[in-house]
């Protein structure tokens, strides 16, 4: 009888914290993409997925696009569209196409959790585009020193320090770094 | 003669009981034997050859006159016991003699089939008991290598030897081993494993007694203080007590340069590691804790992934089935047949399981990754409780992920530590540490450096210096 009663604890326990994810049924995202006209959100999120071809591994993107009022609301609608469960472990960067900075303090309610070690990228240029090119941020990171995180952000926040976020445009066919602004420099 | 007709009637209507009627000096005298287990030529040219030119003294006391180095008069009770010993038994009107003239029944002494050295000798045990022994006592030719004889199985009446080392072994273990024998009550001992049950601590998966085909192995034993068993029809000796580190140890490891024999070492345990958690790992990165690997690994675990219509549990454990399925099916046929089994399984059906979809490429690598790691013990018995921790820890990562794995491991060490051989700690020279034993342990010094036994087998723990 105890150890019935062993087994069932435990199981409890074990299906209590149950947190199964297959791979297959992941939607892993990559990038998030943020602007604002007219006073709504368009959230867009890059959805990357891997295949196999003649041995070798292709990534091919799928984006998901949503408007919305408020910034959680865009979020929401979009992960009701998503049929796979959204995986945001491995998000890199969030590009923000948006002069209002305060943006980035409603982040902080928006990822829940720990999850703050994506780079936060600012830009003028299509937000789609500016995803296509990822494997040239970390140029970006190492041009701003790996200081471009909202962990970062966040701690130096806490510290009262500047960050400084990287701001990015297409020209050319080239992703272009060209400065940055200090947090709370509205000259940057 | 009487007693033939109460012997007759004991042994019943088997035909291969001979009893054979001669007459010498006129008198009646019977010859008994097994057909199946005595060598007929030699009892022609032995005995009968030699008994029918015998004066009414000879007879008298055949002990003294037959050609023969086992020859003993006996009591008409020990009979059919020395009859199915392949005795032949010689009736005369006063008294009763047994001579040994066995059949050679047996393979001889053949080359190791499971426990392969590179440079070790080449000699394994056979199912004799005397040639087991004289491989043992042709390597240590001390007076101090003692053994006892007991008999074992209610019908079998098996014969097994107890092997020490009178001045080196510790009393106690002995003491411990012969009771554990005497506890034994079953019908018959038809191989040592049948003994092992009752030496071992039974509730635990992990072996606390060791199995060897090796003489080499087993003579090594004794000088370190341990006990060896030898059982009549067996070409395997049991070696107790036994250590877990023991499992990371081998004859060769004696024979080689220490260097060489330490990075084995590290690799036996690497293996030891691979063979148990790697699946579970594998099945709680791609479940759970997908964010405990980087992304391009992820994307390929994924992409491998994406045609595979079941959970990576289901997957895992289907792969395991059908691996050992595989393995008893090939231990089971002979070497012929088994070879064309592991091209089919091996390869041909794991090649069209991926290419179906129905399995991905690195789960099939998981397992045989796991697999082979569990194949460089030699020990069966470890191989076995290897398989059974890894499915273990493999339900406990598809439910918990890594924290699932983690729980398993402190399960595998706790039963681990808690288990002991013959009263002495499984782990040592772990725990307990036993810093002069470490010499010995993983790191392997020199031969010559290491100058001390084990304290936990014995107080001699002195050994014979190199110069």
């Amino acid at each position: 009888m105890r150890k019935i009663l062993l087994v069932i604890v435990f199981l409890c326990i074990a299906f209590g914290t149950n947190n199964y994810k297959d791979l297959n049924s992941l939607a892993i995202i990559t990038n998030i993409g943020i602007e604002k006209e007219n006073n709504e959100y368009k959230v867009t999120f890059q959805e990357i997925v891997p295949k196999m071809t003649e041995g070798k591994l292709t990534k091919t993107y799928n984006y998901y696009t949503n408007k919305s009022k408020n910034i959680k609301k865009a979020f929401k609608i979009i992960e009701d569209d998503i049929t796979k469960d959204i995986y945001l472990e491995h998000l890199e960067n969030i590009i923000i196409k948006t002069k209002d900075k305060d943006i980035i303090n409603d982040l902080d309610n928006l990822i829940k959790g720990d999850l703050d070690n994506f780079n936060i990228i600012l830009t003028s240029s299509n937000i789609k585009k500016v995803m296509s090119y990822r494997n040239d941020y970390n140029y970006v990171s190492k041009a701003v020193k790996d200081n471009t995180t909202l962990r970062t952000i966040k701690k130096n926040k806490l510290e009262k320090r500047e960050s400084k976020i990287p701001i990015v445009r297409i020209s050319d066919d080239k992703l272009l770094f060209y400065k940055y602004i200090k947090l709370g420099d509205n000259n940057g | 003669m009487k007693i033939i007709t109460r012997l007759k009637e004991k042994l019943g209507p088997s035909k291969d009981y001979i009893y054979k009627r001669i007459i010498v000096q006129h008198q009646e005298i019977y010859i008994v034997f097994s057909e199946v287990l005595c060598s007929g030529s030699d009892i022609n040219e032995y005995i009968l050859e030699s008994i029918t030119h015998y004066s009414k003294k000879e007879i008298k006391n055949l002990s003294n006159y037959l050609p023969n180095n086992n020859i003993k008069e006996i009591k008409e009770d020990d009979i059919p016991n020395l009859i199915n010993n392949g005795f032949v038994i010689i009736i005369t009107k006063n008294s009763i003699y047994a001579s040994e003239i066995r059949q050679a029944l047996e393979r001889g002494v053949t080359t190791i089939e499971s426990e392969l050295s590179i440079t070790g000798p080449k000699d394994s045990f056979s199912e004799n008991f005397n040639t087991n022994l004289g491989l043992i006592r042709k390597r240590i030719k001390s007076t101090n290598l003692w053994w006892e004889e007991e008999e074992i199985g209610v019908s079998s009446k098996t014969k097994v030897g107890i092997l020490y080392m009178k001045d080196i072994v510790e009393d106690s273990l002995v003491q411990q081993v012969k009771e554990r024998l005497k506890n034994i009550n079953i019908d018959g001992i038809i191989d040592s494993s049948y003994l092992k049950d009752s030496l071992e601590n039974t509730n635990n998966l992990f072996p606390t007694v060791s199995v060897s085909e090796r003489p080499d192995k087993a003579s090594m034993a004794l000088l370190e203080g341990k006990v060896v068993i030898l059982v009549d029809m067996t070409s395997y000796c049991l070696i107790a007590p036994n250590f877990f580190i023991d499992f990371f140890h081998t004859v060769d490891d004696y024979y080689q340069k220490s260097f060489n024999t330490t990075f084995t070492r590290i690799i036996r345990m690497f293996a030891f590691f691979i063979a148990i958690f790697i699946p579970a790992y594998y099945i709680a990165v791609t479940t759970y804790n997908q964010d405990s690997i980087f992304l391009s690994l992820l994307l390929l675990l994924k992409a491998q992934r994406a045609a595979v219509p079941f959970p990576a549990t289901i997957e895992a454990l289907f792969m395991i089935i059908s691996f050992e399925i595989l393995r008893e099916s090939d231990l089971r046929m002979s070497s012929t047949t088994g070879s064309a089994i592991s091209i089919l399984g091996g390869l041909i059906l794991g090649d069209a399981a991926v290419s179906a979809g129905i399995m991905s490429p690195i789960m099939i690598i998981v397992i045989a990754l796991s697999s082979i790691a569990g194949f460089v013990f030699t020990s069966i018995e470890l191989i076995n409780a290897v398989r059974v921790y890894r499915i273990i820890l493999l339900i406990l990562a598809s439910m918990l992920g890594i924290y699932g794995i983690y729980l398993g491991a402190v399960y595998l060490l706790f039963r681990l530590i808690t288990l002991t051989s013959f009263d002495k700690p499984y782990l040592a020279p772990f725990s307990p540490f036993i810093k002069k034993e470490q010499k010995d342990a993983i790191i392997k010094y020199e031969n010559k450096g290491v100058k001390s036994r084990n304290p936990l087998l014995t107080s001699n723990v002195k050994r014979g210096e190199y110069k």
